[in-house]
């Protein structure tokens, strides 16, 4: 990553946590994710970007606790019109994802695991917000770091022992 | 929970802890003392700042509790702890140990066997449930990622944990550390609803 900004201020999003932004030197980050699922939509038009940390497949009656994207159906919507309260247009929004992991090679062996369920829920639901996955790092038995450049869109995805993928 | 609630775990683990760790000592044939025992309230999104944040690499030992109640546990060492104990698990001199092929995470298994049968025979005879652990799961990875699969659980309840940590010590060669235990909230509430039921 030469020749990038070098003051870029890293904004770290916790579990159930999302950030959007129209300042292209941040840099949003969801670290150590496992089975979570973090989504990072950039609209080139308007500079906006936005970072969810989604971690449950379904919202649950009486569990939504104020603006939250702990769940993947009502998270991404919140994160969408959140974007498009920043100026972004739904028609340019370019998402990408990583995460979903099955942590535990066992609980594959009896069912879906959650992070399955969280990749098979977020892509009903950005299908349902109109809007495509253009790229994507699911699934496998490996904990991620995944870091969002604001100013290109860029989704880094990292693993302990792995060299890094570009999104 | 309340703070009665909070105080009858804390007595519970603590209990469970003693034991797991004289269980722990037989195995190894030497004593491991508890030096230190706490109880933390915190948010679901924060426990991984308990070991330092969630992109510290970690080893997880993870077991499923079945029968009266079900639930899971969760152990997360650093690794350089992980791999001192099983040094001393195999009885190698300290320091052999610098990562996990399938024989030490086989003896880090065995470890939370012990760890894991001893914890729930406690609790067992506190509470009057039966309950037995699964064979346990050995993992490296993000402290984040391997706190998922407890979080996942967590937050379809709550978004407050009761985290126990334990401090121990091996006396022949300085081993400390710290045991997390983080309970699910299906196995705190029937733990909760049977020790307040047993004649105290």
């Amino acid at each position: 990553m030469s020749g990038v900004a070098l003051s870029r201020r890293v904004q770290a999003i916790g579990l159930g946590g999302f950030k959007v932004t129209n300042d292209g030197g941040e840099e949003l980050v969801c670290l150590g994710i496992g089975s979570c699922i973090a989504i990072g939509i950039y609209d080139p038009g308007s500079r906006v970007a936005g970072m969810a940390h989604l971690v449950l497949p379904e919202s649950i009656e009486g569990r939504e606790n104020g603006k939250s994207a702990r769940f993947v159906d009502t998270g991404i919507p919140l994160l969408v019109q959140e974007m498009e309260a920043l100026g972004a247009s739904r028609a340019g929004m370019v998402v990408k994802i990583a995460g979903g992991a099955h942590m535990i090679a066992a609980v594959q062996m009896d069912g879906e695991s959650i992070g399955d369920r969280n990749t098979v829920s977020v892509r009903q639901t950005v299908s349902a917000l109109g809007l495509t996955i253009a790229a994507e790092d699911v699934g496998g038995t490996r904990g991620r770091t995944v870091r969002l450049f604001a100013d290109s869109g860029l989704l880094v995805v990292s693993s302990a022992g792995a060299d890094s993928r570009e999104l | 929970m309340n703070s009665a609630m909070i105080a009858t775990w804390g007595e519970l683990v603590s209990k469970g802890m003693s034991n797991a760790m004289a269980g722990l000592s037989q195995m190894v044939g030497q004593e491991i003392e508890i030096t230190s025992f706490g109880m933390r309230r915190i948010p679901v999104a924060d426990i991984s700042q308990l070991v330092g944040g969630p992109e510290v690499m970690s080893a997880g030992i993870y077991l499923t509790i079945s029968g009266s109640a079900e639930g899971h546990l969760m152990l997360v060492l650093d690794p350089q702890i992980a791999y001192a104990f099983v040094d001393l698990l195999m009885g190698q001199p300290p320091h052999t140990t610098q990562g996990l092929t399938e024989m030490e995470s086989s003896a880090l298994g065995e470890m939370g066997n012990i760890i894991g049968s001893f914890f729930l025979n406690a609790l067992a005879d506190e509470t009057g449930l039966g309950l037995q652990p699964s064979p346990p799961v050995v993992m490296t990875d993000y402290a984040g990622a391997l706190l998922d699969i407890i979080a996942v659980d967590l937050l379809v309840e709550g978004d407050e944990a009761f985290v126990a940590e334990t401090t121990f010590h091996a006396a022949d060669r300085d081993i400390e550390g710290m045991f997390f235990v983080v309970p699910s909230e299906g196995l705190l509430n029937a733990l909760m609803a049977s020790a307040s039921r047993s004649p105290a």
